[in-house]
């Protein structure tokens, strides 16, 4: 399945909520079980939020990487 | 002396040493502090612990006294402190301990982000605490400035007004920042007089100080210099507090003071003058 991106950034600066209510806002609760998100960080402290929020938000995270100051999370909703 | 900026080097080394308090300051600990911390890491919510509703104010010395207790530290030891938010909310808690005569501290060098960036360890595992009896000895007000303090000294030569806001605030072209829709002021601009020097000119791509050279000259060069009183604001305090680390604890002014009340508190007052 193609995966969807997201700017986390934007996200934030859209709705002005704290990370974990952004993400589960603006992506979790609009997605369906089985579609992929590419979650576009600007920074690490946010990329490791969303690492690490996949058990409380009910995804997984199938890939992560860091390329030129641009910090991606690939995740799947369960 | 304590070091007022330490290194993430430099802490990962004393992890666990006895006398060395590490404590994140978050404003959404939620997001930060919960999910994952530096091992031992105590945590300081900024808006429940460092702030008095509704009244709007910082902690009075009771409060302070037993956040520090609850928190297990000691008059003598050394806090080392970062934070979510380009550790900005660290800053606003490192300002208020030294309100409180807390001189042991320090702040972390690029903050939570520069730790993450590092791959250095985290945690989820809350760090044991033993209460203690924390008295607060002396109290410094003259880090802080309110409203009248402001008023007073507007266009006054021997002061130094600093906004540390962007310049899309500073010149009211928006009322807060797009991260903050709701914390918008009821007027954009800033205060007559002020100069515009954005915290973020003060630090690198990582969130770290730039070098002191870099920073006297960013500031000599916009009138901001040692012999002034400096005031510095932001909208509620916490960018100013960054800033008053920079030019009070790392370029050694010696007149630094924050207007926490800031442009939350100065663009909704009936009457306050304002520049565009």
């Amino acid at each position: 399945m193609e995966a969807k991106i997201v700017d986390f950034r934007k996200i934030e600066e859209k709705c002005g909520l704290p990370k974990i209510e952004a993400l589960q806002t603006y992506i979790i609760s609009r997605a369906r079980p089985g579609e992929v998100y590419e979650v576009i960080a600007r920074d690490p402290d946010t990329w490791y939020a969303v690492k690490e929020l996949g058990g409380e938000l009910g995804y997984e995270v199938i890939d992560e990487r860091v390329e030129d100051g641009v910090y991606v999370v690939i995740i799947r909703i369960l | 002396m304590t070091m007022p900026l330490v290194e993430a080097e430099w802490l990962r080394e004393r992890l666990g040493s006895r006398g060395l308090k590490v404590v994140e300051v978050d404003y959404d600990p939620a997001s930060a502090y919960n999910i994952g911390h530096i091992p031992g890491a105590l945590l300081i919510d900024w808006k429940k612990d460092l702030n008095k509703y509704p009244e709007r104010d910082i902690v009075g010395p009771e409060e302070f006294e037993d956040l520090m207790s609850r928190l297990g530290v000691e008059p003598g030891d050394h806090v080392v402190l970062y934070g979510d938010y380009n550790n900005w909310f660290a800053a606003f808690a490192y300002w208020v301990m030294k309100i409180y005569g807390h001189d042991k501290v320090s702040l972390l060098n690029g903050g939570r982000s520069r730790w993450i960036r590092l791959g250095y360890p985290m945690t989820r595992d809350p760090p044991e605490v033993e209460r203690t009896s924390y008295r607060v000895n002396r109290i410094d007000l003259t880090l802080r400035a309110y409203f009248l303090d402001v008023l007073k000294r507007l266009r006054d030569p021997g002061v130094a007004l600093v906004d540390v806001r962007s310049p899309d605030e500073y010149h009211g072209r928006i009322t807060a920042p797009p991260e903050y829709p709701n914390e918008a002021a009821q007027r954009g601009g800033h205060i007559p007089g002020a100069v515009n020097i954005p915290w973020a000119s003060t630090v690198d791509e990582e969130g770290r100080f730039k070098p002191l050279e870099e920073l006297r000259r960013i500031y000599e060069s916009a009138g901001v210099t040692p012999d002034k009183e400096v005031i510095v604001y932001c909208r509620i305090g916490e960018r100013a507090a960054h800033t008053f680390f920079v030019l009070k604890e790392l370029l050694g002014y010696p007149r630094v003071r924050v207007y926490d009340g800031s442009w939350s508190e100065w663009g909704n007052m009936v009457g306050a003058p304002i520049e565009r």
